[in-house]
């Protein structure tokens, strides 16, 4: 049988090209990998020789790898806060804190460095867990509560278990009454709202988007706003608990 | 097909009760030292096959190297193949040894030798001081007897263990000695130093050229030179058993006689070629021991051996911007490259920034042991009179046999504040409130962080699953509640039924509740008459009004209630409807023994 001679003297440069290139690209380790063990070893010895600036520089390019990083984010503030950038520091420790609530060094840091960031025990307490512990502990108290209700019904016979079931059920559901607010808040916090951290010192408040309008009063470094508009460059509408609205330029400011 | 299918089955049938398998050994008697083949032979006649037999259980004999070897013959026209397979076997120790019998498997059929019976009888050790004739010394030994018998106790390698029961962990140091009594043997000189399974060794001495000095033991001078000592570290516990060390070196033949026994008393004009000598030693069996649950402490480190712990820092003053060395030395003697860290606890004042080892061995005649110093750098978090507390590090000691915890002495080390280091935060808020906590040089330390989390927790509530459960138990409650509906709707009579104690309960709780309202005893007879009445409807599903004592009666009857308690219950309402239309003579404690009495008989006869 005739070979079709055109075809394979295609194929085998490619043929060939392929069988080299693959050992050649296993041969090398991934990249990825490498640098990211010898940031965070290059962060770490830059903090405790104290050389702060390079510390925040490697983490802050750790943190674009890995934004969700409790502990990477903790590092930064931490690093932030002894370089003396107060309001950095706050921002990337709440943003730590969002994420592992009850990490004993966010809190003690955060308190540290920002005293005033007081908490209602409400807030505390819708602080004290993620947004998905919130919905595990609603959804699980919901699964049981309508579970032990159908038991309820389909114990016809046993009417002395009915009568155990009630006062199980009635507390079930004075818990789920409580505990579904904290998990719908964190949810439409997290899906609808838009919240930001003032991170400059001698922050104000506009009346409007300008510089040239009336100011309205002063935010300190760790206020947490509610950003309702961002349609002027450079500039965007704010609320906070306090009920106060006003503009803010949008340097001042960073994304929790 | 079925004739080749039959075909085949006979051959494989025919070929099965053709083979056999034979063991033997060369030599059946031997004394210590010695050697011999073992020998099995599978003889069968299936040229397509290939059979070898597995090694037998050689009983403590030991194996020094097998050989396959294959022969072809034929007999009357019919083809027979023997394949067989020898092991050169060295008796180690006195005694009756049996070998276990060879097997060969073939289409799934096992097939055995006999087995084979050895005896070892002990060393003529004429020539062995007294002080060596107890222990298990194997002579040098060549191809030749007569050669053997003239070096016998002359020419052997001694082994030494430090201790034939350690304990896991403990160290074991095994020594190999070579002893020579006027035998003239020359390079080249060959050794075997086989590898260890099960521990971990650690090699002591390992001579690069004999040198011998002399020794005298019960009279007779030996030339002892020192060849070969390791450190065994058993880490499980059991027998542990491996082969030990053996030298080869040369007879040589002397020029000035044929006499190939002439050779080697001291003559130093020896000639080409040589006669090689073995000197094998027996095994090691070390009997490893658990270490004791007993009495474990729950730090315990791991460590095994006898040591002491101190602690020291490099300096007792300094700033906030300095490191601080903290020196933990643990010394003794035991297996010291093995020793784990120390765990630092409670160190509340400083942050641990770094950590290292370093070890300095020792070897002692009886193991090794040395120095292993941990050193933990510190920074201090804030000034003061900082502590470094006491750390704790539990070992088991087997000399003593026992755990022990050593402590280190707490340490105190004066920080003042430093030049570098900005006050990168205001110390006292804008609020005029006090800070607490004592500004930045209280923050804790960096977070370890050995793999980056790059993935976002996706919100639960936006997850189809999550939805799925609780709306599917959700579902689950409505359907019982519908199930429980319809029943309800199918069969009335149930329904008034499973109320009827409950409905029966509430009224006598009313009963005793409205007694503090001052109602009349005539009013709470005619409720409990009611209620006990419409207690017994609603179990029947009749209609309570105008039952009578009779129909009472009748209905418990068919529920095989005792008659005296029927008695008994109706007897109590007709008390309740006598004392509502005669109340002279009631009061109103008959009415709760009353209800009480007639809850209890329905509640055991009728709920």
């Amino acid at each position: 049988m005739m070979l079709k001679s055109g075809f394979f003297r295609l194929m085998i440069p490619v043929l060939l090209a392929v069988l080299l290139v693959i050992p050649v690209a296993h041969t090398q380790p991934p990249e990825g990998d490498i640098s990211l063990q010898d940031l965070i070893q290059k962060a770490k010895q830059a903090f405790d020789n104290r050389d702060y600036d390079a510390s925040i520089d490697a983490y802050q390019k750790l943190a674009m790898q890995a934004p969700h990083d409790a502990r990477v984010l903790y590092n930064l503030g931490t690093a932030h806060a002894w370089a003396g950038h107060r309001g950095l520091a706050i921002w990337r420790l709440l943003q730590a804190r969002q994420l592992d609530p009850r990490n004993p060094d966010t809190r003690a840091n955060l308190k540290l460095i920002a005293p005033d960031l007081t908490q209602s025990p409400l807030d505390w307490l819708y602080n004290h867990f993620t947004a998905n512990e919130w919905a595990i502990v609603a959804g699980g108290l919901w699964v049981l509560f309508f579970l032990l209700t159908a038991l309820y019904f389909v114990l016809n016979g046993g009417r002395s278990w009915r009568s155990r079931l009630r006062p199980l059920l009635w507390a079930l559901a004075v818990l789920m009454l409580v505990t579904w607010p904290f998990a719908l808040v964190h949810y439409y916090v997290r899906e609808f709202t838009w919240r930001a951290v003032v991170v400059a010192d001698n922050t104000v408040a506009y009346t409007g988007p300008s510089e040239n309008q009336i100011e309205n009063f002063k935010l300190k470094p760790g206020t947490i706003l509610r950003i309702e508009d961002t349609q002027t460059p450079g500039w965007v509408k704010f609320s906070y608990a306090g009920g106060r609205k006003g503009f803010v330029q949008r340097d001042r400011i960073r994304n929790l | 097909m079925m004739m080749a299918g039959l075909i085949l089955l006979a051959g494989t049938i025919a070929t099965a009760q053709s083979i056999k398998i034979t063991a033997q050994v060369d030599r059946p008697q031997v004394t210590v030292g010695d050697t011999l083949i073992y020998s099995a032979v599978v003889e069968y006649g299936n040229r397509q096959m290939r059979v070898r037999p597995d090694a037998p259980d050689f009983g403590g004999l030991q194996s020094l190297g097998r050989s396959d070897a294959d022969q072809v013959y034929q007999v009357n026209g019919d083809v027979r193949i023997l394949s067989s397979s020898q092991w050169q076997l060295r008796a180690v120790r006195e005694g009756t040894f049996t070998i276990s019998p060879s097997t060969v498997t073939v289409n799934g059929q096992a097939y055995e030798s006999n087995p084979v019976e050895v005896l070892v009888t002990r060393q003529a050790s004429v020539n062995l001081p007294g002080e060596l004739k107890g222990e298990p010394i194997l002579f040098a030994r060549t191809k030749y007897d007569e050669i053997n018998k003239k070096i016998e106790g002359r020419l052997f390698l001694r082994m030494t263990a430090s201790n034939q029961n350690p304990y896991v962990g403990e160290s074991v140091v095994i020594s190999y000695q070579l002893f020579n009594n006027g035998v003239n043997i020359q390079p080249p000189f060959n050794e075997q130093v086989n590898q260890i399974q099960g521990a971990i060794t650690e090699e002591i001495f390992h001579a690069t050229q004999i040198n011998p000095k002399p020794q005298t033991i019960d009279g007779q001078t030996y030339q002892v030179a020192p060849l070969y000592q390791i450190a065994v570290i058993a880490n499980k516990p059991g027998e542990l058993t491996f082969d030990g060390y053996s030298l080869t070196a040369t007879l040589p033949r002397s020029r000035r006689s044929n006499d190939p026994f002439d050779s080697f008393f001291n003559d130093p004009f020896f000639g080409p070629g040589g006669i090689q000598v073995e000197m094998p030693t027996v095994p090691v069996r070390l009997n490893v021991r658990p270490l004791p649950t007993a009495g474990r402490p729950l730090g315990f480190t791991g460590t095994v051996g006898d040591f002491s712990l101190n602690a020291e820092v490099d300096r007792k003053l300094a700033t906030t911007d300095d490191y601080i060395t903290l020196k933990l030395t643990l010394v003794g003697r035991g297996a010291i490259a093995l020793a784990n860290s120390p765990q630092l606890r409670d160190m509340q004042d400083f942050d641990k920034v770094g950590e290292d080892n370093k070890v300095e061995k020792q070897v002692f005649t009886d193991g090794i042991g040395g120095r292993k110093i941990f050193e933990y750098v510190l920074r201090p978090r804030h000034i003061g009179k900082l502590k470094v507390p006491p750390v704790s590090y539990a070992i088991f000691n087997p000399h003593t046999g026992k755990y022990e915890v050593m402590e280190t002495q707490p340490l105190t080390v004066d920080v003042t504040a430093g030049a570098s280091g900005p006050m990168a935060i205001d110390e006292q808020p804008s609020d005029g409130s006090t800070n607490q906590a004592g500004g930045i040089r209280n923050l804790r330390y960096l977070q370890s962080v050995d793999r980056l989390h790059t993935r976002r927790s996706e919100l639960l509530l936006n997850q189809a699953l999550f939805w799925i459960l609780l709306l599917g138990s959700l579902g689950l409650m409505a359907f019982a509640c519908w199930r429980d509906r319809r029943l309800s709707r199918l069969d009335p009579a149930r329904v008034r039924r499973d109320g009827a104690w409950r409905r029966f309960e509430k009224q006598r709780q009313g009963l005793n509740c409205r007694s503090a309202s001052g109602q009349s005893p005539e009013e709470r007879a005619a409720r409990l008459e009611a209620a006990t009445r419409d207690y017994i409807a609603d179990r029947f599903n009749l209609s309570a009004d105008g039952l009578t004592r009779r129909q009472i009666e009748d209905l418990l009857n068919t529920v095989a209630v005792p008659r005296e308690r029927i008695d008994r219950l109706c007897n109590l309402i007709d008390l309740c409807s006598s004392l509502r239309y005669a109340p002279a003579g009631a009061a109103g404690g008959d009415i709760k023994a009353w209800s009480d009495e007639i809850a209890t008989i329905l509640k055991e006869e009728l709920q």
